[in-house]
């Protein structure tokens, strides 16, 4: 068969321009360390390494979420229980002042006391999150809580200025849990069995009040302190329970982001030992190739006439 | 003795002219489309003398050139294929890199814009965090434009690229018919056809079926006529008709190609250039660019519209209801340049509740002088339309109650005076939405993360509940709005709302009096847990805007008779709300597009996967095709091209044959010396 001369010379070029540009595909492959260097090279895996990122953005907003949900899980579990220490200590103080041998000074005493436990709680009762915000006012983050008020008459009343809206965060692709309780769950919903109001602060000053008068502190100020405490540790165990609902969901988010990671490594990330191999097998090809052309524009009848 | 010069000198020409065509293949060993030449010998008419027949020697009957028309018709046909694929996939890689790009891709900024509004979700009070909101919703804006101003950029190199290779054509077209014209003369005149002309003719027929499928035909006098595409025709014995680019008559912006023959005016001719480089721009821009461009464009108009929609619904720092976070793109109208005004209709815009129902299509809108019509310029689907007849209440083309058809809202009444039959409109809902989205809030404050709406027990002074049962109101929320206008500030309901049980209903009162409906809600404690209700409240006032709300919230636990909750506008410094940011948060993994079948980042993955596969397969074919190309040139060059080797041999060959005419010359030279010296 007849070959032009222009056949051979591009087949020579032709074959070390191919080889050159496969060997620059591995060679930036390398450099990158990516299997996939533009999305055509792979489409399916590209389409499923957006999602794969989209998944990941947030499995790991979800972490901060969930870090964040307990930090503010934990203040109020540190919170509440300050005031049950508190509380545990003016139930110590009813059962004292229970007694016949106690003077009206000692009563006063006492009452001196618990006003100060008052205040205590309504410091814990009044505690602000790390961004500034009053962790127990529910949404009004900047109200404080509780406030005492005085009426003219001296008549000293303790007043929720919060709303009754728990606010939940995401730790879960679909968990929420609730970040804190507010005030009116925590210190002011509780009624006896009559259905009468026994808030934690009416209860305390009630107490107070009454030493104050001289009066003998009976069984339904013990009653009423236990309504209280019953009430604070129902909202610790809940507080607890979703402190463990969040690690749980913390380890899943964490296995979730492992495999994911896992799952888009294998989609894009280069097998270094093949690359390497393939490289040195694509070098020796345009050697080769190189060669071959150096021979063949070599030979030439010109050369022998 | 004259005889032996007569041979020799005629033989020593045919060799000169045989070295000469040698010479010429060498010299033009690199000239492409050259077809090697052959010089043909023939024998010369004998003479009779003395009773026999004696040869006279040889001489030139023709120079030929090596040459095969379906071998040299293959590599138009493998030329046209080639170049498509190789323009094609030129341009198609340019497109699967920005979207592939994970940095400037559209994905990433999906992303940290919805982190960002967890932030806010997480700390709603915090000025930082709705600060980065804002920022990232920023960001998210510019990547749109960015990625947009690059497909932009890719349209406009296509559109340039256009341009100049149908001025190409128009050149190749005018060298083609003069050459006809040079060819056909020289034929006419001597019976033979110039080989080198007729190479040259090829070679620009070869370039002409790199910009454009030709088909060509050689009529008797060697005129060769082409015709383009699917039959257009370019070059007509010595004339040649001319492309140009023109306004398309819809988007005066958008160019259309227009094929102008002598004395016949032009006819668009824009989808028929098929193959070739310009088959391949628009082929490109047809499949990849403009469907890319309005992918996105698809996905900015969703995530504006559907984020707005929730952003309304919340309540802000300054406890006003929430604004529009993003400025929402607007569909663009083209009216048909022929139409008879060049109205378009005003309120053509994205139907917010049926916003995942949006496709990525084009439309036309047509009016036949009786009903209307919608026609999918992608698909044909023809959605017919009546205007006026729902009488104000189903949708009939009104501003009141407009057409709703995927996703697009749309009213003619403004033009319907001026339309006349025939006039038809093109809708291009999402083509420039990626460029037109922008970002609106500016202040922190203005980040609606609070719930519109709250619900409590009713309480005492001291905030203790009055309530005994243990029925529960909860999960809140403003559903829909209407006829509020936030530069009124009004607040959703503008009345507190009383929930009553009187232990079967809870039976609801506004103290302003508004409509509520319905006005009670059957509950059972031990059937109705959990249930879901939702009431509509409106004021039952025209003005300024007949404000009509949808409050939605849930009913739990075993309520006593005469136990009360109120829902409240929620104006009271609700700063560490996060209802709503929940929801504007939530709407990142929800299926809002596609209908209802894609998140915003599965249409992102559908788009990139749609460019991807593209240019995946254009590679393979381009490849492909490059190698059929190279097969059929080399089978066309086997026949036709120099090869130096078989040119040494000849030079050998005849110079050895001219060599030997000459020693024919000087035998006879020194035969006649030997008469003479005979004679003398």
């Amino acid at each position: 068969m007849r070959i032009s001369s222009v056949t051979i010379q591009n087949q020579g070029i032709n074959a070390i321009l191919d080889r050159q540009a496969t060997m620059q595909k591995t060679e930036l492959q390398l450099a990158s360390g990516s299997r996939m260097l533009r999305a055509s090279d792979d489409p399916a895996a590209a389409a499923v390494t957006i999602g794969l990122d989209q998944q990941v953005s947030m499995h790991e907003q979800f972490q901060k979420n969930a870090g964040q949900a307990s930090s503010r899980l934990e203040l109020e579990e540190s919170a509440l229980e300050g005031i049950t220490n508190a509380m545990q200590r003016a139930r110590e103080l009813t059962i004292q002042a229970n007694s016949g041998a106690l003077s009206p000074q000692n009563r006063q005493s006492i009452a001196d006391e618990i006003d100060n436990i008052v205040d205590a709680v309504l410091g814990f009762a009044n505690t602000k999150d790390g961004n500034g915000d009053y962790l127990f006012s529910g949404a009004r983050g900047s109200t404080p809580p509780v406030v005492k008020t005085v009426t003219p008459a001296g008549t000293i009343a303790y007043v929720y200025q919060g709303d009754q809206t728990r606010r939940d965060i995401q730790i879960g692709p679909t968990r929420t849990v609730a970040d804190a309780d507010t005030g009116f769950d925590a210190f002011m919903a509780i009624v006896d069995a009559t259905g009468a109001q026994k808030d934690i602060f009416s209860t305390l000053s009630g107490l107070s009040t009454a030493l104050r008068a001289n009066a003998m502190p009976d069984g339904t100020h013990i009653g009423n302190i236990d309504l209280g405490m019953q009430n604070l540790l129902d909202t610790r165990a809940s507080v607890g329970a979703r402190l463990r609902a969040v690690d749980e969901e913390k380890e899943k988010n964490t296995a979730i982001l492992n495999q994911m990671a896992t799952l888009r490594s294998d989609l894009n990330d280069l097998d270094y030992a093949d690359a390497i191999s393939r490289f040195n097998l694509e070098r020796v090809g345009l050697e080769a190739a190189q060669k071959a052309y150096n021979k063949v524009q070599g030979l030439s009848l010109f050369n022998y006439i | 003795m004259s005889d032996l010069l007569a041979i020799g000198t005629s033989a020593l020409l045919n060799y000169q002219r045989a070295l000469s065509t040698t010479s010429h293949n060498i010299a033009n060993i690199n000239t492409a489309g050259y077809s090697r030449q052959n010089v043909e010998f023939g024998t010369n008419n004998p003479k009779f003398e003395g009773g026999t027949w004696y040869g006279t020697g040889a001489h030139v009957v023709s120079v030929n050139r090596a040459y095969n028309g379906l071998l040299t018709e293959q590599v138009r046909i493998h030329t046209t294929l080639a170049e498509r694929a190789d323009a094609y996939y030129g341009y198609a890689k340019q497109v699967d890199d920005i979207l592939s790009d994970s940095k400037a891709g559209l994905g990433a900024a999906v992303n940290s814009f919805f982190t960002a509004v967890q932030g806010v979700a997480n700390d709603p009070s915090s000025t930082p965090a709705r600060q980065v909101m804002i920022t990232s919703g920023q960001s998210l804006v510019d990547r749109f434009h960015y990625v947009d101003n690059r497909l932009d950029e890719i349209e406009q190199q296509v559109s340039r690229d256009v341009e100049t290779t149908v001025a190409e054509i128009n050149e190749l077209g005018t060298a083609i018919a003069q050459l006809n014209s040079d060819i056909s003369f020289a034929y006419g005149a001597t019976g033979h056809a110039p080989n080198d002309l007729l190479d040259q003719r090829d070679a620009l027929l070869e370039e002409l079926s790199g910009k454009v499928q030709v088909q060509v035909v050689v009529n008797d006098s060697l005129m060769a006529n082409v015709f383009m595409g699917t039959g257009q025709p370019l070059v007509l014995d010595a004339s040649s008709g001319s492309l140009s680019v023109e306004p398309n008559i819809y988007v005066p912006t958008v160019r259309d190609i227009q094929l102008n023959l002598a004395g016949q005016g032009g006819t668009t001719v824009t989808t028929q250039m098929t193959g070739g480089a310009l088959g391949g721009a628009m082929d490109f821009m047809n499949d990849i660019l403009l469907p890319a461009r309005r992918d996105l464009g698809q996905i900015a108009a969703a995530v504006s519209v559907s984020f707005n929609d929730q952003h309304r619904l919340g309540i802000d720092l300054q406890n006003q209801l929430g604004g529009d976070f993003f400025t929402e793109p607007v569909p663009r109208v083209f009216a048909n340049a022929n139409n008879t005004t060049q109205n378009v209709p005003a309120l053509v815009d994205f139907d917010v509740d049926g916003i995942a129902n949006l496709t990525t299509n084009d439309y036309y809108l047509k009016y036949d002088g009786v009903d209307w019509s919608l026609t999918n310029a992608q698909t044909g689907v023809v959605t017919p339309l009546s205007y006026g007849t729902g009488g104000g209440v189903a949708p009939d083309g009104t501003d009141a109650t407009p057409w709703k058809v995927d996703g697009l809202s749309i009213s003619v009444e403004d033009i319907v005076g001026t339309v006349g039959a025939g006039d038809s409109f093109l809708i291009q809902p999402t083509a420039n939405a990626a460029e037109e989205i922008a970002q609106r809030i500016e202040e922190p404050s203005q980040v609606a993360a609070a719930s519109a709406v709250a619900v409590q027990q009713t309480t005492d002074a001291q905030g203790r509940p009055v309530n005994t049962g243990t029925g529960l109101v909860d999960q809140v929320r403003l559903s829909r709005s209407s006829g509020i206008d936030p530069q009124f500030t009004l607040l959703p309901m503008g009345d507190d709302i009383t929930l009553t049980y009187d232990g079967t209903n809870y039976n609801l009162s506004s103290t302003l009096g508004f409509n509520i409906t319905p006005p009670t809600i059957a509950y059972a404690a031990g059937t109705n847990n959990g249930m879901s209700a939702t009431v509509t409240i409106d004021d039952g006032a025209p003005l300024p805007l007949t404000r009509s709300v949808d409050i939605t919230f849930r009913l739990s636990g075993s309520p006593a008779a005469g136990d009360s909750f109120i829902l409240y506008d929620n104006d009271n410094g609700a700063s560490s709300d996060n209802t709503n940011a929940l929801q504007l948060a939530a709407l990142e993994s929800r299926k809002l597009m596609n209908g209802g079948t894609a998140s915003y980042n599965d249409a992102n993955g559908e788009m990139l996967a749609d460019a991807s596969t593209k240019t995946h397969r254009a590679e393979i074919t381009a490849d492909a095709e490059t190698v059929l190309q190279d097969q059929a040139k080399e089978l066309r060059d086997n026949v036709s091209a120099v090869n130096l080797d078989q040119e040494a041999a000849s030079l050998l060959d005849f110079q050895q044959a001219y060599q030997a005419s000459s020693r024919v010359i000087s035998t006879a030279n020194t035969l006649f010396d030997t008469l003479l010296k005979v004679v003398g």
